[in-house]
């Protein structure tokens, strides 16, 4: 399978309380995100084969952000991703994907990429169940 | 003139507070807005709503139930990084269109329709890329 196709306008917070920071790059609503300790806290888009902090995801963008503008994110709770068709199985485990700002099915996983599990999909296979897990190490 | 032109991805904010609300239609940064009472959600503020006048400038892109933060009054938000969106006028009013901003040239019997709402100043002098929220809504119509 590929990187989970996820339709910005889409995007909402179902439940959990939402952080805020402001973004270093342009985001949009649904991607994956870091907060960069060297760069202000500024949220970017986390990416699993990147370098430094962009390898630690700490949630999903809820809302659209150019650079410089603040952002809203999920870390916890659940998120919709969509309002259509399901995009994968109930259950599904989620990590972050090696496409910066994505995220991917578990089986998805290739060396190099550091395991960062987002959470797993509801039961209707729209909505991500929020379970963050960073792991300082890449896969084999 | 028209509209004035900016572009989303240059709007910031410069100093002042950051509020937060929950958007009930589709909103770009750099957008007027107003949070309808009756539902607590921000929408698109113009001079021709139901609801006259506006809380803010929107400081994100957010799509319906998404988070949108803005600007309030005294609050001062950069609407173009370089070039000045208008290079005579400084008084800035809301327009009939929702979500957008006009010169207060524009505010002419048969061009504006509506309450008119004084957004604020462009500044600074020499390169009117910022704007400085004052924000007051007329008691009435243009031409009550």
């Amino acid at each position: 399978m590929a990187d989970l196709v996820i339709t910005a306008s889409q995007v909402k917070l179902v439940s959990g309380v939402p952080k805020r920071g402001i973004a270093g790059v342009a985001v949009a609503a649904g991607k994956s995100i870091y907060v960069d300790l060297a760069d202000a806290e500024r949220v970017k888009l986390a990416d699993a084969n990147g370098i430094g902090d962009s390898r630690r995801c700490a949630g999903v963008a809820l809302c659209d952000a150019a650079a410089n503008q603040p952002v809203e994110y999920a870390d916890n709770g659940e998120v919709q991703l969509t309002t259509g068709s399901a995009i994968a199985a109930a259950g599904t485990l989620i990590v972050l994907s090696g496409n910066a700002g994505m995220m991917a099915p578990h089986g998805d996983i290739v060396a190099g990429w550091y395991t960062n599990v987002l959470g797993y999909m509801s039961a209707d296979g729209k909505k991500l169940k929020l379970a963050l897990l960073q792991a300082d190490v890449a896969q084999a | 003139m028209a509209n004035y032109v900016i572009t989303s991805a240059e709007v910031k904010l410069i100093q002042g507070e950051l509020r937060r609300a929950i958007a009930n239609v589709a909103i770009a940064a750099g957008e007027a807005i107003k949070i309808d009472p009756s539902s607590g959600r921000a929408v698109l503020a113009g001079a021709d709503a139901l609801i006259a006048g506006m809380d803010g400038i929107a400081l994100n892109s957010a799509a319906a139930n998404q988070a949108v933060f803005y600007a309030p009054t005294g609050s001062d938000v950069q609407l173009s990084a370089d070039d000045s969106i208008d290079v005579t006028s400084e008084p800035v009013f809301l327009s009939s269109t929702p979500g957008k901003l006009i010169p207060h040239t524009d505010i002419v019997v048969g061009v504006f329709a509506g309450t008119p709402t004084f957004v604020g100043f462009l500044f600074p002098a020499n390169a009117r890329r910022n704007i400085r929220l004052v924000m007051a809504t007329a008691q009435s119509g243009f031409n009550d």
